[in-house]
């Protein structure tokens, strides 16, 4: 969970990993300009 | 949001480590990475990886769905797309890509280039996520590791360590005293919506999956 603190309150993100999985590599294209 | 919400689950065994008070920093971190499997376990969270995480996301007050898909690929390129629905039920997208050089976000169907300062408050997100596999702190003579006074994280004692490493903003790391496991995470950050905010993570649940202890 993160928690990001700020003067007027916070904002919580509270996740629960559902999958995962381990790979040899990534192709680049997977990170170009959304 | 921030690309650095890349958190979640690992094993709660019955491994105990037994941290003591008057362990130095270094021995802390090494029964943390023993805890966690050792270190050839520790070490496939230094790899690419996929993961999807489920949960929610409060704001004043308001809780909200969230699904966040992630990939990462050492050593500094990221996409992580985080879907949050809204009270009226339609799903608002928020697509961060950094390609290693340069970084995107996309929401609200529009795409922007990030700035200099948010672009490394990426890297330092990134950073942050190779800290926390514990690996290079006790193989990368480049970190420093000191401990600072211990705390109570979520209601368990804990010991702390703080991560110093130069052009880098400090982290602070807390353990359980008992298991040994890395229980949170501390350091500033930069959110979207504000500016500078001091970023707490926790880390709870841990179970095995797919062979190794992943959190």
């Amino acid at each position: 969970m993160s928690v990001a603190m700020f003067e007027e309150g916070k904002k919580v993100l509270e996740m629960e990993m559902v999958s995962l999985k381990f790979v040899d590599h990534i192709p680049d294209g997977e990170f170009v300009k959304p | 949001m921030t690309f650095s919400y890349f958190r979640l689950v690992i094993v709660l065994g019955s491994t105990c480590v037994c941290i003591r008070a008057q362990d130095s920093a270094a021995v802390i971190v090494r029964k943390a990475v023993e805890a966690m499997g050792g270190v050839k376990t520790t070490a496939k969270w230094t790899g690419s990886v996929r993961f999807t995480m489920k949960g929610t996301v409060t704001i004043s007050d308001h809780a909200y769905g969230a699904v966040n898909e992630n990939w990462f690929q050492p050593p500094n390129q990221i996409k992580t797309v985080l879907a949050i629905t809204q009270l009226n039920g339609s799903r608002e997208l928020a697509i961060d890509v950094f390609d290693g050089k340069r970084a995107w976000r996309r929401e609200h169907d529009q795409t922007a280039e990030l700035d200099a300062g948010r672009r490394t408050q990426v890297m330092h997100g990134l950073y942050s996520q190779r800290v926390e596999t514990l690996l290079p702190l006790i193989a990368d003579p480049a970190f420093s590791v000191t401990a600072i006074p211990g705390a109570k994280v979520d209601g368990r004692e804990a010991l702390g360590v703080r991560l110093s490493s130069k052009g880098q903003e400090d982290i602070d790391l807390f353990f359980d005293k008992e298991n040994g496991l890395l229980v949170k995470s501390e350091r500033m950050a930069m959110d979207p919506d504000r500016d500078d905010v001091r970023l707490e993570d926790y880390f709870r649940n841990y179970r095995e999956s797919v062979g190794v202890s992943a959190r």
